[in-house]
Formats: structure tokens, sequence, C-alpha cells
């Protein structure tokens, strides 16, 4: 069917039927879902997209991040981290998703390989003036220096795509 | 055109992670949502885990609604009939059973396909048609029983179903028609 064809039959189903409200524990379900392991669930996309991965492995990442134990302790700015394998099509070798702590600064750093970071909470920023929101991507091409802050609102967890860098300073 | 900006808005929202903004999603439309998978599946339980799936799914998907292509309500509406019609293959043993006892194949593309105009005439048009025979076209063609589940359901014979299928058709048909010749004459 096409989308106009879509569109028609839900019409008419909607048409058919007398809305029902659910049980209040539907709700309650759906909502401790998509605030527990289902959290990240509306960035699929966009993280199959760049770390050329399937949804069915986007999905999979995302269950094992829902688990604590599946995370490694970082060193500040980084609060922990869990590292995953990109797609053979990703534009850098290693991938990981990381927590980054609230008003965090990862000091100045020159890209060997182009990296993208997905912010999948918080916000990002780099003293090159990118920017990036929650569902957002930073687009780091080789040889481009930066500083990169976040936030001091909340914490960030951003899904890096990166390879080599070198540390300017502090 | 207030409700689809609205609703448009709410899941722009939830493409960015904003789950106040789905919770509102599903307190709009968890209704109707649930009413159709309480139709197709006749099951509190499975039209309960329906709707989760459902809302589940559109979470994921959040990106991918497009209010210039159709309201949220048909959109979930749509995708609730689909994953339901899902769960009777499955409950079936995988036999894509839903539609193949309906003897005219082209009508039953014609009345899931209609046009925008007619979609209030084919509901105007069901709305005249007696209510058993309204129920045997409404529950094959748009909610995916077959004829014997629907004979069982209603404790009639698989024959009843069939000829009530037939002659609601003809009266559905007829009432088009008449719709139609109406609209000419004006």
């Amino acid at each position: 069917m096409n989308s106009e064809d879509d569109e028609n039959l839900g019409a008419l189903l909607g048409a058919l039927v007398d809305d029902r409200a659910p049980p209040a524990r539907v709700r309650s379900r759906l909502l401790s879902a998509i605030e527990g392991s289902s959290r990240y669930l509306p960035f699929s996309q966009v993280l199959s997209r760049h770390f050329d991965l399937s949804l069915e492995e986007v999905g999979g990442l995302l269950r094992r991040a829902s688990e604590a134990p599946n995370w490694i302790v970082g060193v500040e700015p980084v609060r922990r981290y869990l590292d995953f394998r990109p797609g053979a099509c990703a534009v850098a070798p290693r991938a990981g998703l990381v927590w980054l702590a609230a008003g965090g600064r990862i000091p100045a750093h020159r890209h060997l390989d182009p990296e993208r970071m997905v912010v999948l909470e918080g916000v990002v920023s780099d003293d090159a003036g990118r920017c990036a929101r929650a569902g957002e991507l930073l687009e780091i091409p080789v040889g481009a220096s930066h500083v990169v802050q976040v936030d001091p609102a909340g914490d960030a967890l951003v899904a890096l795509l990166h390879g080599k860098i070198h540390l300017l300073g502090t | 055109v207030e409700d689809r900006r609205q609703d448009a808005e709410l899941m722009s929202a939830a493409a960015r992670g904003e789950r106040d903004a789905f919770a509102e999603v599903f307190d709009r439309y968890g209704g109707v949502v649930y009413a159709i998978a309480l139709r197709m599946l006749r099951s509190e339980g499975d039209a309960e885990d329906l709707v989760h799936d459902v809302f589940l799914e559109a979470w994921r998907d959040a990106a991918r609604y497009d209010a210039a292509r159709g309201a949220l309500r048909t959109w979930l509406a749509v995708r609730t009939r689909s994953r339901a019609l899902d769960r009777l293959s499955r409950a079936r043993g995988g036999r894509h059973v839903a539609l193949d006892e309906v003897e005219d194949r082209r009508e039953r593309a014609a009345a899931s396909t209609a046009h925008p105009a007619e979609v209030l005439a084919v509901r105007g048009a069901l709305q005249v048609i007696p209510e058993d025979l309204r129920v045997v076209l409404e529950q094959t063609y748009f909610f995916g029983w077959t004829a014997s589940e629907i004979a069982a359901a209603l404790e009639i014979p698989l024959g009843t179903v069939k000829s009530r299928l037939a002659r609601g058709l003809g009266l559905l048909r007829r009432s088009l028609e008449d719709e139609t010749n109406d609209e000419l004459g004006r």
C-alpha cells in the first residue's frame, strides 16, 4: 500500500472504533520502558546510519548499554564507557558509548582520523563553534583541533566513532 | 490543522528523546490504538501487549513520522492493524488467512483503499447496512478476522457468514453508488 492508502485505511479504522482508554498499567509499562532499556531507541536510525550498524545491531547495543555491569569506569571527564565494534563501512575504526561529566572538558587535541559524535543525552560543544544536543551529530574532520566542553546542566551521553588523536596540551 | 501541528511538534520532541512529549502522544492516541487492538485480538491482555509494542515502535520511529503525509492518529492506526495482523497470523500458525476466505478480493481491495473523499462515504454507507451484515464486513475487511473466526465468535454457521458478507458487499456497493449519483445530481 502507498502512503495515501495507509492514510485512508487508518482514517477508516479510526472511524470504525470508539476510543477506549487502555488500563493505567499500559501507560506505566510504556513509560517505564522509555525511561529504562528503551530510552535511546529514538536514536536508532541515526546510530545505524553513522556507525554502519543494522537496526537489530543498534538494538543489541542499546540493550547492552542498559545493563550497568557492561560499562567501564573512566577517568574524568569520562564517567564511564562501553566500547563496541562499528560496521565495516564506518568512517573510523573504533566506537564507544561514553558518559561525560556535566561541565567536563576534554583538553585540546588534533584528530588524525575523522570523528563522529552522536549526542544521546545532554549538550556537547567545542571551541570551534560546533554544538550538538540529543539526536544531533558533531562531525570532526581529519586535522581539526579543538577543546570539547560538556554543558554544565547535566551529564552527556555520546556515541563516539573515532580513531587516533594527538593531545596538544591541557 | 492545529492538532496535526501539535502532533508534529510532539513527535519531533520524541525524536529528540523527550519522554514527556511521547507520554502526551500516548495520552492522545492510546485510546484509538487500544480500541483497534481489542477489536482485532479480542483479548485484553493481548491488546495491552500490542499497545505497548505499537507505541514502543512509534517511539523508535518518531523521527520518521511526517505530518505532511498523514495524521498521527491514522499513522498509529495503520501500525496497530499491521502488528495485530502479524499476531493473528502467528496465532494461526503463520498462515496468512486474514482475508483469504473473502470471495471477492477486488471488492476487498476497493474497500480498504478508498480515496480520501470516500472515507466518510464508506463510513456513512456502512452505518446504513443492517448490523448483522455490517459486523461481518468490518471484521473481515478492516480487522482481519477470517470467516471461520467470525462464525465461531457469533456462533453462526460458516455459510451464514459468507452469505452475510456477500449481501453486505452488495448493499455497500449500491449505497456508495447511490451516494455518488447523489453527488453527481447536485
